[in-house]
């Protein structure tokens, strides 16, 4: 038995998943999550694509009666839903859990019980959503909800309230998975690995990951808010009483619009990943691309009203916005060119993941030829609501996103696998998909031209013969479409039990995960390797077997625990070693609580969610008590260097989580901010005549109190203090909500006040919880410190907002 | 890395400005109000768009010297990006009635 041999063994035994059923529902690791969320996303994808056949069915030719209209609406809901929500990112996701530590060269994921917590949120929510099927109360107001059709008035059912909870338990998953995905990347790459030297697919992944920080909270708030008015009478999307109607289709596309870069940006990371290797020559213009990706996340966030060129904005602001939408043209094609030139200077070499690649360029450039079409207002205002959109959103998203990720499964599959994707197979799939893809969706913008709507289940023979005809093709074509969805899913699946055996590194790429052995271990790297190029088995030819044989850092597993690297954000200089979580019932025994609470809050029982939130709260509290260190700070032998372990450390996994999540709230705070000072712009008074104003001298009290919490925390360091100050905070803030003269079911003005300071006292809340955890827990402090610094700052905007504005306005 | 991305930063800043105060101007009617030869609101957003375009090329110009190093590269070319887009946003606000009435 070599030494290498004692090290595999240590590394099997600590990382290995529980055996049987057991195991398979406390893994946290994130290979296993990874493959999950790929399988079941597409799962969802079958699905999702069952319901397109149906609807193409019954647009087959004028008035047919496959669909009945309500039928017909629950489907163009839920397909669109499911492909955004259920497939599109939690494929991507997936994808990214899988790869990304193997190529940085880490073990896991930072916080692993996240990783599964969010699996199994998403999992729950996506069926929670389809269940709403047997029912017979599957959503049908599209899938953007617009109010007022989805509010109580015209949706009185339960639809709604299926979508709004479902998709928001979903998102739940995204959020984690970008706070997982920044904190990885900016802090656990291999040693030496600078920033600049990282894959670019970590680039691609950290820019999406801090658009979901920023782009996923308007939507959650909007989603809260409508539930909100639609369980307990608020008026936030009602005119008559001081609501509006836009502020909801403002939160929606405020999420909606970077929402299509989220999904599109991780699958040009795959663009970036593959095209190199096929075009056998290092990525031309590393810099350029970060840069350009960059510039996309930033302009990707200036795109959201030209959703609503349609609702009545004055024409400069729609300019605005047809500017930014015709600017991030620019960044997008110093990308294009790019990858253009990476393949005029390279020697092609055409496989399977490269026909795709190829394929995903021809349609995603029409795409976004008609994207600059509608940017442009007047155009937009010809063929919005038409099939011209159906057509160019699907030649984006289906192009941009689809063809890029089955590249990936046939990239990795000899990764995942150890075996070769069948080429012969893969070939009638790609061809399948390709031309039927062209044929559904080219006629509809000849269709939508000639004035086809959307979202309409029928259409009538007024329209003429080729309107008729158009249709047929796009339903036979759509056919031939799905049909190569089910060869791309056998092929893979034949690959991968019956394909050939890969030698090592098939493809001949330059990236690190292609120095695991096929199937990887769940360890990933027996050691982890010091890495000083973009390109490391390119430049490197010895790499795999050093790895194999253990020369590099923490090299097997002789503490029983799971261990990674913890680097510097720039340099990737080994800072301390991350002790992470094994196989645990908890994120399955929360997200089951969370789920539980959920569901009983849609049937209306109060009590029983508001307790099982407190089982979630527990379970929560369980989860921290059992990770990290309690007491003492400890250090590690990670030969060559000793390294201290994360508790305490200035540079924990847990701080930046934590920091990534106060900006996620943050977001959240500012779309409430954003909602509020929406609904003033609105109303002819503020507060509204005879709805009265907070009581002051509370607010006062509040202020001071929130205040003092801050100052004890940051110069005394007094936590138990400071938990006291902000339990009198709450108080305050209590007894003036409930003396608070005006009914939010009356007005605006009392519901989004209501809603600002319940928001707010949530945070105070946990930020108490957090303040006593660390009377026990004294490590944690500057986590629980960051935190309520936070709190304080926050509420300070919210008190002004609310005390201040309305008396100075 | 924050330096970096300071010009989109100040694109973004503008942008949710201009897009904020042109809400708000229509809403109080500055359009109305007369003021050098033009309305109230346009001269707002005029003075708005060429204070972030002064700010973003100074941030440009302050990145220049490191443009042979990463980050200084792509501080510049954002810097570059930010005052197209700022440029790119602006325009319209000489070419079209702020408010619809």
């Amino acid at each position: 038995m070599t030494a290498a041999d004692v090290y595999r063994e240590q590394l099997e035994r600590t990382w290995s998943n529980a055996p049987g059923w057991r195991g398979q529902l406390t893994a946290v690791n994130h290979s296993t999550i990874g493959l999950r969320y790929i399988v079941t996303s597409l799962a969802f994808l079958l699905a999702g694509g069952m319901l397109a056949m149906f609807m193409r069915l019954q647009l087959g030719w004028s008035d047919q009666s496959v669909l009945d209209h309500e039928t017909y609406n629950q489907f163009v809901t839920m397909h669109g839903t499911t492909m955004m929500f259920l497939f599109a990112i939690p494929l991507l996701e997936g994808i990214a859990l899988y790869l990304l530590p193997k190529m940085i060269g880490a073990r896991d994921m930072p916080f692993p019980r996240l990783t599964a917590f969010g699996y199994w949120c998403y999992l729950f929510g996506g069926v929670f959503l389809y269940t709403s099927f047997a029912f017979d109360a599957a959503p049908a107001s599209g899938w953007f909800m617009y109010t007022p059709l989805s509010s109580i008035e015209y949706t009185p059912g339960l639809g709604s309230d299926f979508w709004l909870l479902g998709i928001t338990l979903a998102e739940v998953a995204a959020v984690g998975a970008a706070v997982e995905i920044i904190v990885a990347v900016l802090k656990n790459r291999a040693p030496g690995m600078a920033i600049t030297q990282m894959p670019l697919f970590a680039w691609y992944l950290l820019v999406t990951a801090f658009m979901i920080v920023f782009g996923f909270p308007p939507l959650i708030l909007g989603s809260v808010l409508l539930e909100i008015e639609r369980a307990f009478g608020f008026a936030f999307f009602d005119p008559a009483r001081g609501g509006d109607p836009l502020l909801w289709q403002h939160l929606f596309w405020l999420f909606g619009h970077p929402e299509v870069y989220i999904i599109f940006l991780p699958a040009a990371g795959v663009v970036s990943t593959v095209l190199p290797v096929f075009a056998r020559r290092p990525i031309v213009a590393y810099t350029w691309i970060v840069l350009a990706l960059i510039g996309t996340a930033f302009l990707s966030f200036g795109l959201w009203v030209h959703h609503m060129f349609t609702v009545g904005i004055p024409l400069l602001a729609l300019s605005f916005f047809s500017a930014a939408s015709m600017g991030v043209a620019l960044p997008m094609g110093v990308q294009v060119f790019a990858w253009i030139a990476t393949l005029w200077t390279g020697k092609p070499w055409l496989r399977a993941p490269m026909r795709f690649i190829l394929g995903f360029f021809f349609i995603f450039v029409l795409g976004g030829l008609t994207g600059v079409m509608v940017a442009l207002v007047p155009f937009d205002w010809q063929v919005h609501d038409t099939h011209f959109i159906v057509a160019h959103l699907h030649y984006v998203l289906i192009g941009g996103m689809l063809f890029p990720c089955f590249a990936a499964v046939y990239y990795w599959l000899p990764l995942l696998s150890g075996r070769l994707p069948d080429e012969g197979f893969s070939k009638v799939s790609f061809w399948l998909l390709f031309l039927g893809f062209n044929a559904t969706f080219l006629p509809m913008h000849l269709t939508g031209l000639l004035g086809l709507p959307r979202r309409v289940y029928t259409y009538g023979e007024a329209f003429g013969p080729a309107m008729q005809w158009l249709n047929l093709v796009s339903t036979a074509a759509g056919f031939v479409f799905a049909l190569g969805v089910v060869a791309f899913i056998v092929s893979v699946v034949l690959g991968w039990r019956h394909g050939t055996r890969a030698p090592a590194n098939p493809w001949g790429a330059a990236t690190l995960e292609w120095a695991m052995p096929t199937p990887p271990p769940v360890y990933n790297f027996v050691s982890i390797p010091t890495i000083a190029s973009r390109d490391p088995l390119w430049d490197e030819p010895l790499l795999t077997e050093r790895l194999a044989e253990g020369q590099g850092f923490l090299r097997g597993a002789p503490r029983g625990t799971r261990e990674m690297l913890g680097t510097s954000m720039r340099a990737g200089a080994p800072e301390l070693v991350v002790e992470i979580s094994g196989s645990t019932w908890l994120p399955l025994g929360t997200a089951i609580a969370l789920f539980a609470a959920i569901v009983m809050f849609m049937v209306k029982w109060y009590w029983v969610s508001g307790g099982l939130l407190l089982v979630v709260l527990a379970l929560v509290l369980a989860w921290l008590w059992t990770t990290g260190d309690r007491l003492q700070r400890r250090e590690i032998d990670a030969d060559p260097l000793v390294l201290p372990t994360q508790a305490g450390s200035i540079h924990a996994p847990g701080l930046w989580g934590t920091a990534v999540f106060v900006l996620v709230s943050g977001t959240l705070l500012a779309s409430l901010v954003f909602a509020y000072f929406y609904l003033w712009l609105d109303a002819d008074a503020w507060p509204p005549v005879g709805q009265g104003a907070l009581p002051m001298v509370l607010g006062g009290a509040a202020l001071i109190a929130l205040l003092g919490a801050g100052a004890l925390l940051h110069w005394l360091r007094a936590a138990g203090l400071a938990a006291v100050a902000l339990a009198v905070y709450l108080v305050c803030v209590t007894i003036a909500l409930t003396g608070f003269e005006a009914s939010p079911r009356e007005h605006a003005y009392a519901s989004v006040v209501s809603v600002l300071v319940g928001f707010h006292a949530v945070h105070a809340g946990i930020a108490l919880i957090m303040c006593v955890f660390t009377m026990l827990r004294p490590l944690a402090l500057r986590i629980a410190a960051l935190f309520t610094h936070y709190v304080v700052g926050a509420g300070v905007l919210m008190l002004a907002v609310i005390y201040l504005f309305p008396a100075v306005q | 890395m924050l330096a970096a991305i300071t010009p989109m930063i100040t694109w973004a800043v503008y942008f949710v400005v201009v897009y904020a105060v042109q809400g708000l101007g229509c809403d109080q009617a500055w359009n109305r109000s007369l003021l050098l030869g033009t309305n109230a609101l346009t001269l707002t957003l005029v003075v708005l768009t060429v204070a972030a375009l002064a700010l973003i090329t100074w941030q440009g110009a302050r990145a220049w010297p490191r443009r042979s190093g990463f980050q200084g590269r792509v501080a510049f070319a954002l810097a570059v990006l930010a005052v197209l887009a700022t440029a790119f946003t602006g325009i319209p606000i000489v070419m079209l009635e702020p408010c619809v009435a």
